[in-house]
């Protein structure tokens, strides 16, 4: 029951992460079409960069400052190099976004060196929220779990319930009616992206120094971000969120389930499969996100709430 | 005084080529022995690789200084993490006339370099090559895979397994065992090693756990954490490294789990750093550096290090090992020609970096002390040296002397004739 | 598939191979390398060139080809059939097309490139699972010689090696241009250009990209299994996103149209890696910058720069823009490089330079770089 407990909350808390990553680049993609592979590497600069700004000026300068830089870099990127690309079609911009990953990752290595650097959270952060059957919950967890909230509601906010959000929603579906309206869609596609950048970078600061800050850290939550955005459908947050906490909770608890293949299924009878069935359920508990997104693509590539059709 | 790498011309290198042949024929060793080093010096092993061909050169700068008869000469290739790049470089260096080639970055690279050497040596008698393992320690190279033109100068997986957990079982505090490993070959070594020799050593120890997870996917390890706190463990054995250690260990203090962690890699690749101060006394390791005592040589090579790399360091033996016992080989044989320094490195017992080591005969493995040690706070005394800039370094906990650190051997080792 | 139409790349292989003997053991394994990269890239051009799917999951039919070769040498050690390897590898490549392309070709576009993604990282995490097919970290290590060759060839040797992957890779050459002047080849490319308009045409476009996927996986799967014989030694790199990368970037950068393209790529590819990358550190850099500048600015590649140059001459000026703008790039990354590292490339000039020249230089540069690609962001802006 106490693994029980602790598991469902951890997961939780992770898919929170996840969300935050999840949550910008959902944004970009409902309204442009753009799956931005360097998503994971804006996230990377943002850890980077807020690394730096905490070390001269304290974690709180970082999360302002991080999401603020790193944001104004989104929107010049759009501006300037993805804006031409978009006539030439979704592939073109996918390709490029790739290799811009690629090149980011070799530039924050030249800057900041191949081995991973200190950030972490400030003291005040240190120690236990509460205890939950004998087990602490570390504060700086809530205090993500907090900043995800934020952002959330923001998100959601800005989305639904402003004059912007309502400019945006209808770009998503009819960008070209919009700008017969006299709306410059160019302008609010380069917000939106800067937007979603910005809340990468806001994950990177919490998520680096939670987890940690080194050159790779975007190729490996990179793939689990698309994951999560693809699972709950492309163009829509609510999707992202549910899908991020399932996915988070899912592996959470996979993890926690000792049990070996061998047990459930009738597997002995083919020795060649003996090494799978020596398998435990918590080995392949990592596994799982990709499954789930190569099952949902081929059963409904809309995802759970999707807008469009990848 | 090192000397400068040798340039990308094929005239130099023959006359070198040449040189080499004639020194080789003097009676005593003479000359320069050039070792091409393969090393991941981009990609995710970048720090690893970095860090090894600094070392070497500190190791070598240090030998040549001293040294009268023999000097060595170190070419660091970029090996770029993948097994077929090393075969080009391989191939590249042999043309030049390059004899002896250390490195390799991962298992996969070094296997392929051993294959590799095995196939030129039997194609081309007479020109044979070595290959000087230092880092790849992966206990078939010299067991079912041993080769008589391979030599391996770091303590393999089991070796430091049955050093830790004799330490371990000395230990009377200690009563449930957890194991959590990366699940690819080396994490399966690790805690099948882990089980054998504890059961062996201590039956009233219980393993109350094995975990594998995928190397460098999990990202939280609180779910892992929570599974060794409800199995009431008091020790953990791990081989992970990099981020996977790091994030263990921090989940572990989050979750104010009070265990303690033996690890193989817990003194480098970023755990220190990330962990700061929720590691002290917690994280321990089984490992061939000593940094708290220091012989005079140890001394001048890790300051001539430090010197030029103050915010990296030392966290291996393996490339100094090599040095050493290299330059001894040459002058007992008094040559440097490959298979004549391969024979005389059988059964070299000489000084090492921290002791009396032994190259044993049987399948050219490297006996040499281990410690176990534990993360501990800088106090002059017991910890004389941080580590990554820190203010904490580690305490050594127990010397393990060669002989106490090699089970057994396996190897069957086909011979060519002198 | 005429011979006659084969016959000039033949010629041009044949040259090649003779002066690669002549230059020695190393530039004969390296040549053998291209070789297969090119054969590799040929059958992702086919797919993603050709039809349209942008998959990232390419290496998955390589590198299982590559394994299932590397343990058929080994059972079928003394049976004189080595020139016939590959046939394995194709078998292999065969098999995945057909379990994972059939759901997969399903979908297009996105959807595709993600779902090849996510199972190329299924097959590559679950590889170090299972270490006895696939050796585990230290991989699967061959001997080719263990298998007679059919023709008494020596394949120890560096030279006949090249000659059978040439062989090999000229075969899959002509499977693919002869498949371009069929009918199914010529839908692959209606497919890609307006998939709706072909199923009223009668098309059924989930079946056209099916077999392209069956094709394309096949043809990696012998360029697998000559990847497998050429090194001796296969690891979990064949399947890995790394190799799926290199492929996708190879391809498009060699260009997506000309067969000629994924040669050039991977000549391209092997230089930067085998040679370049003695030379500077930063070779990865100017990898990845190339492929980001082709996409934006040339996505033909360099093959479709140079028939764009030829049938249009650029200006003197435009290619001394171009020159000075690369001279300018290296200078400004080679100075960073040595700020970063503290150890000096091996370029020569770079070592003489003390730390306040290296500064103004790092700095001059790097502004007019900045300057350049603004001006050149602001032209391509302006209304033509």
């Amino acid at each position: 029951m106490e693994l029980l407990a602790t598991s469902l909350l951890n997961g939780l808390t992770y898919g929170f992460l996840l969300f935050m990553l999840a949550a910008g680049l959902t944004l970009v993609f409902s309204l442009m079409g753009v799956m931005n592979f360097a998503h994971a590497s804006l996230y990377m600069l943002g850890a980077y960069v807020g690394a730096t700004v905490a070390a001269a000026w304290g974690f709180v300068a970082a999360l302002l400052l991080a999401p603020l830089l790193v944001g104004l870099a989104g929107c010049a990127l759009e501006r300037w190099l993805l804006r031409p690309l978009h006539a030439r079609g979704h592939v073109a911009e996918l390709l490029f976004t790739f290799g811009l990953a690629f090149l980011i990752e070799e530039a924050v290595k030249l800057v900041w060196g191949a081995g991973s650097i200190d950030h972490r959270f400030p003291p005040a952060l240190e120690g236990s929220l509460f205890s939950a059957f004998g087990t602490p919950y570390p504060a700086y967890k809530g205090f993500m779990v907090a900043v995800a909230v934020a952002s959330l509601a923001g998100l959601y906010a800005l989305v639904a319930h402003t004059r912007v959000g309502l400019v945006v929603r209808a770009a998503l579906s009819h960008p070209q009616m919009v700008q017969n309206l006299g709306h410059d869609t160019d302008r609010v596609f380069m917000a939106v992206f800067g937007l979603g950048s910005a809340l990468a970078a806001l994950a990177g600061v919490v998520g680096g120094a939670a987890l940690t800050t080194e050159p790779s850290m975007a190729a490996q939550l990179g793939t689990i971000v698309f994951v999560v955005v693809v699972i709950g459908g492309l163009g829509s947050i609510t999707g992202a969120f549910l899908a991020a906490m399932g996915v988070g909770v899912l592996q959470t608890l996979l993890i926690a389930v000792d049990l070996r293949l061998s047990q459930w299924l009738p597997l002995s009878a083919w020795p060649a499969l003996a090494a799978v069935a020596e398998l435990k359920v918590s080995q392949l508990a990592p596994m799982t996100p990709y499954a789930l997104m190569v099952a949902m693509l081929l059963a409904r590539p809309r995802g759970l709430f999707g807008q469009r059709e990848a | 005084m090192a000397l400068p790498p040798l340039r990308r011309h094929p005239l130099t290198a023959a006359l070198c080529a040449s040189a080499l042949l004639g020194s080789a024929a003097a009676a005593h060793a003479q000359g320069v022995i050039r070792i091409a080093q393969l090393e991941p010096l981009s990609g995710p092993f970048q720090t690893q690789g970095e860090g090894n061909a600094r070392t070497l050169q500190a190791a070598v700068d240090e030998f040549n200084a001293r040294s009268k008869g023999v000097s060595f000469e170190v070419t660091a290739y970029d090996a770029k993490g993948s097994a077929q790049e090393a075969l080009n470089i391989f191939r590249q260096a042999t043309e030049r006339g390059v004899r002896y080639f250390a490195g390799g970055g991962t298992s996969a690279i070094v296997s392929g370099l051993i294959e590799a050497v095995n196939s030129y040596n039997e194609r081309n008698p007479g020109r044979e090559v070595l290959y000087l393992n230092h880092q790849a320690i992966d206990p078939d190279f010299t067991e079912a895979r041993c080769s008589f033109w391979h030599f391996r100068f770091d303590p393999h997986v089991h070796m430091r397994m049955y050093a830790l957990t004799g330490h371990i079982a000395r230990d009377n505090a200690v009563k449930k065992v957890y194991l959590i490993n990366q699940d690819y070959s080396f994490g399966h070594q690790v805690e099948q090693s882990a089980k054998r020799y504890l059961t062996a050593a201590r039956p009233d120890i219980a393993v109350v756990g094995e975990e594998r997870h995928p190397i460098g996917r999990v990202k939280d390890f609180a779910p892992y954490v929570a599974k060794i706190k409800a199995a009431g463990a008091d020790t953990v054995i791990t081989g992970n490294f990099g981020p996977d250690l790091v994030l263990l260990i921090k989940a572990a203090k989050d979750a104010e789990l009070k265990v303690r962690f033996y690890t193989y890699y817990g003194n480098a690749l970023g755990a220190p750093t990330a962990l700061g101060d929720a590691g002290i006394g917690r994280l321990r390791l089984v490992t061939t550096w000593e940094t708290n005592n220091l012989p005079p040589r140890m001394k001048t090579i890790y300051d001539s290090f430090k010197a030029k790399y103050p915010k990296n360091d030392i966290f291996h033996t393996g490339v100094i090992e090599m040095v050493g016992l290299l330059g001894d080989a040459a002058a007992k044989a008094g040559s440097i020609e490959p298979k004549r320094v391969a024979f005389a490195l059988e059964g070299l017992k000489t000084q090492g970096a921290f002791g009396e080591v032994e190259m044993r005969a049987g399948d050219h493995q490297l006996l040499a002390p281990l410690f176990i040690q534990t993360f501990a706070p800088v106090d002059g005394r017991q910890v004389r040296h941080g580590i990554e800039g820190l203010k904490l370094g580690f305490k050594t906990d127990a010397t393990i002397p060669p002989r106490d650190t090699a089970p057994v051997q396996t190897c069957q080792m086909k011979r060519p004739a002198p | 598939m005429s011979v006659r139409r084969i016959l000039p790349w033949a010629m041009v292989v044949l040259a090649l191979m003779f002066a690669a003997s002549a230059a020695g053991g190393f530039v004969v394994q390296l040549a053998t390398q291209v070789l297969v990269l090119w054969c590799f890239g040929l059958s992702y051009q086919l797919l993603f060139g050709r039809t349209g799917l942008l998959s990232f999951g390419h290496a998955v039919s390589f590198g299982l080809a590559a394994f299932g070769t590397a343990h058929a040498v080994r059972s079928l050690a003394g049976v004189p059939v080595y020139e016939l390897l590959p046939l394995a590898g194709a078998a292999v490549g065969l098999g995945c097309g057909v379990l994972l392309g059939y759901p997969v070709t399903r979908r297009s576009g996105i959807a595709f490139a993600m779902v090849t993604l996510g199972l190329g990282e299924l097959v590559a995490a679950c590889f170090l699972m299972f270490p006895g097919f696939f050796g585990g970290e230290a991989g699967v290590t061959l001997q080719r010689t263990r298998v007679p060759s059919m023709l008494g060839l020596d394949l120890g040797q560096g030279l006949p090696q090249l000659a059978v992957t040439a062989a090999w890779t000229l075969a899959v050459l002509g499977v693919v241009q002869g498949l371009a002047r069929t009918p199914f080849g010529l839908a692959t490319l209606a497919v890609r250009e307006n998939a709706q308009r072909i199923e009223f045409l009668g098309f059924r476009t989930a079946t056209v990209r099916w077999v392209s996927m069956l094709v394309a996986s096949t043809l990696a799967g012998v360029a697998g299994a000559l990847s497998a014989l050429a090194y001796e030694i296969v690891t979990v790199d064949a399947v890995s996103m790394h190799m799926s990368a290199n492929v996708l970037l190879m391809t498009v950068i060699g260009g997506l149209a000309h067969p000629l393209g994924p040669l050039v790529g991977a000549l391209f590819l092997t230089v930067m890696q085998s040679v370049v990358s003695d030379w500077t550190r930063a070779w990865l850099f100017y990898y990845g910058f190339v492929f980001v500048v082709l996409v934006w600015l040339a996505p033909e590649g360099i093959t479709g720069l140079w028939q764009a140059a030829r049938r249009q001459r650029p200006s003197a000026r435009t290619v001394a823009t171009v020159l000075i703008f690369a001279l300018l790039l290296v200078v400004f990354v080679e100075t960073a490089y040595q700020l970063a590292l503290g150890e000096p490339t091996r370029l020569p000039g770079w070592r003489h330079f003390g730390p306040v020249a290296l500064q103004a230089l790092l700095w001059s540069s790097g502004l007019a770089v900045a300057a350049m690609l603004v001006r050149g962001l602001r032209r391509s802006e302006a209304p033509a």
